[in-house]
């Protein structure tokens, strides 16, 4: 995959990973796909957060990503850092794409 | 002075069904005072307790946890999915690094209890979600608050609310809120009545998944003096509450709550099939409008959905829904249904609908039109409509059902635009192609039955349009429209005539309507060769309870006593003494 922008070399000085997402599921951000990203960031050894309307929260909290109140069509800054960065990166955007699998998706 | 009544006026309230069943019992109300939550209690910790605390806390959070498993688990083993997911969430939510951590560090910090901190997390939330423009999160801030209250009934055990409630009592209430109260609440009672509550709300998920009769949208304003202690009767089938119920109420609701206990019992509903006395399985199927609705499968043993009525998605959203969002749909009710077939209706607008609301996308449709004439007239629709379906198969059996078809002529037109789509979306994608079923609703269709043999899979029996069609009585008029039609000696007698059409070509045939569901004319339906009923889910119980109670041998006798009788007050006399025998044994 091209993705220049998001190269980074492999220093010890890790650098965050920014990219925007948008919520595409009918209901917006709620308690489901909050539940969602929740449990695909279990697996991930990085630091996640999603800042929406001036508002940066831990994507690994529930209550966190419910305070956000994104609806459909939000555009969400993910930030993520950490060594697996990329491929968590990856993984949350195939879930927003996948609409947080409101059409049953893996998650 | 008390004025002592001799008998007292029964009170009949509606409401809206939100957990089936029956219960019949004492009333008791339940006064939620207002959670005392500006109750004194002391904020600060003693020297050297913080970890003491904190371990406290994470007691609380671990036991609300389990309890919110066990609850998540019940509820899917009952096939209330979606209940189940919401539970999840609050799992979740129990669990939360941010609340943890915060609870932790404030402890720790400034040697608060985890009570306090708890608390005061909580009202930041409150007034953080009360000013959220979308009404669709703040009203999320119920679930956050029923967290939170259930880490609170662990933190401190003695808010968990002491209230006596009688065992077996019928329970009023304006609102349960906390999740506590409810659990609490709903030991050993026997119906649960309130007057606001969603189907979502945590007290319904909570009777839903202790099978507890509930019913909700009661106003018990004014009612307040004759309901303490009075005798009640709660049908959370028909959604109806009755107050001071007369002998015969009590009586008649008594045997309909035998029987639904034994077919919906926790541990009745899975074994029991769907039979006849001696042992001939019918296959007791499901009308749905929604895919909500399909939980009910597994919670009332139904072997599939016979009638998904597509065209209520159309009367909700007053449009039509588009193509995307119709795939979305049906394949949520096919996937919801795991496995078992399900029967797609293609839009239904008969004139008894108020299917004008969609005409913006249906220019110039006249009042009374048929709904396949309607359909082969915008093919554009009708296609998009027919590519949706056919993208759902394969993630389980799906039929297409054609409504209201009037000739066979008007079928072969429809199986031509059902083969362009399949061709599109399903053919290249290996989908299988669906299964197709034809409604007769239309007297004059029963004399085409044997002209459908090897142009469809299946029929099924529309008998409310048919009874409308063949007695021209109207049913949105419910001054002409007479339930005793139903024993018309002439529409039974179509009846056997389409089934034994049916049947001598082989092909199956489904009974839907008002008919396949009342109780008197089952043995009558079952004795001519129905085998296969379509009904309201919440009907089940009964259903099955009525077919259990005769056997085929008895049906057939029974039907052929019926169509020798000329009256339709003959007919109902004799089935309603056939029922007596049987059911009440006099």
């Amino acid at each position: 995959m091209e993705d220049a922008g998001l190269k980074t070399s492999p220093s010890p000085v890790s650098v965050p990973q920014v990219r925007k997402l948008r919520v595409t599921n009918q209901q917006g951000l709620h308690a489901r796909p909050a539940v969602c990203i929740v449990r695909l960031l279990q697996s991930s050894k990085s630091s996640v957060t999603f800042t929406y309307r001036r508002q940066t929260v831990d994507a690994h909290s529930v209550l966190g990503l419910l305070m956000l109140a994104a609806p459909r069509n939000a555009l969400i800054t993910v930030s993520v850092d950490g060594p697996d960065a990329q491929d968590t990166l990856v993984r949350l955007e195939e879930a927003f794409n996948q609409r947080f699998g409101e059409q049953g998706c893996g998650c | 002075m008390v004025v002592k009544r001799d008998v007292e006026e029964e009170i009949w309230l509606e409401g809206r069904a939100v957990v089936p069943g029956i219960a019949v019992g004492h009333s008791f109300t339940l006064t939620t005072s207002e959670q005392e939550s500006d109750q004194e209690y002391d904020i600060s910790l003693p020297a050297d307790s913080a970890e003491v605390e904190i371990e406290k806390f994470h007691s609380a959070l671990s036991q609300s946890e389990e309890e919110l498993q066990v609850l998540c688990d019940k509820l899917r083993l009952d096939g209330f999915c979606q209940e189940a997911d919401l539970v999840e969430t609050h799992r979740h939510m129990v669990n939360d690094p941010a609340l943890t951590k915060e609870v932790e560090r404030s402890v720790r910090e400034k040697g608060l209890r985890a009570e306090s901190i708890v608390r005061s997390i909580l009202e930041r939330y409150r007034s953080h979600f009360e000013l959220l423009p979308e009404a669709l999160f703040r009203q999320r801030f119920e679930d956050v608050e029923s967290v939170f209250l259930r880490i609170l009934s662990f933190l401190v055990p003695e808010m968990q609310e002491k209230i006596e409630v009688p065992k077996r009592a019928i329970v009023f209430a304006h609102i349960v809120t906390a999740p506590a109260a409810a659990e609490v609440t709903m030991k050993d009672i026997s119906a649960i009545v309130t007057t606001k509550g969603g189907s979502m709300s945590h007290t319904a998920i909570v009777a839903k998944a202790r099978g507890i009769p509930y019913v909700t949208n009661i106003e018990l304003k004014g009612i307040k003096e004759s309901l303490e202690g009075a005798r009640a009767v709660v049908d959370g089938l028909a959604g109806l509450v009755i107050i001071n119920p007369y002998e015969d109420t009590i009586r008649r609701y008594t045997a309909l709550q035998n029987a639904h206990e034994k077919y919906v019992g926790s541990s009745g509903k899975k074994t029991c099939v769907c039979e006849t006395k001696d042992g001939c399985r019918i296959v007791l199927l499901a009308n749905v409008a929604d895919v909500n609705e399909a939980g009910q499968l597994s919670f009332y043993g139904l072997d599939g959905v016979g009638l998904y009525r597509t065209e209520y998605q159309v009367l909700e959203r007053g449009r039509f829904p588009s193509e995307e969002e119709q795939t979305r749909s049906y394949a949520a009710m096919v996937q919801a249904a795991n496995g078992k077939p399900v029967v797609i209706r293609t839009f239904d607008f008969g004139s008894d609908k108020a299917w004008k609301e969609a005409g913006g996308m249906l220019p110039e449709v006249e009042c009374g039109s048929r709904p396949m004439k309607l359909l082969l007239d915008h093919p554009d629709v009708f296609r998009a409509h027919l590519r949706a379906i056919v993208r759902a198969c394969g993630s389980g059996p799906v039929s297409v059902l054609f409504p209201m078809v009037s000739s066979v002529e008007e079928l072969e037109r429809s199986l031509q635009i059902l083969h362009e789509a399949w061709s599109m979306v399903g053919e290249g994608w290996k989908k299988p192609r669906p299964k197709v079923g034809v409604m007769i609703e239309l007297p004059s269709l029963a004399f085409h039955i044997k002209e459908f043999a090897g142009k469809v899979d299946f029929f099924s029996v529309g008998t409310n349009d048919l009874t409308q069609y063949s007695l021209a009585v109207d049913r949105s008029n419910s001054a002409s429209f007479d339930a005793g039609l139903s024993f018309h000696p002439g529409l039974l007698r179509l009846m056997q005539y389409i089934v034994k059409e049916a049947h001598s070509v082989d092909i199956p045939l489904c009974l839907c309507g008002e008919m396949s569901s009342d109780p008197l004319l089952i043995p009558f339906l079952v004795g001519v060769g129905v085998r296969q009923l379509s009904i309201a889910p919440r009907l089940a119980p009964t259903v099955k309870h009525v077919l259990r109670s005769f056997t085929i041998d008895e049906a057939e006798q029974i039907a052929d006593e019926v169509l020798s009788t000329d009256s339709a007050q003959e007919i109902y006399s004799f089935l309603g003494a056939q029922y007596r025998k049987i059911h009440i044994g006099n």
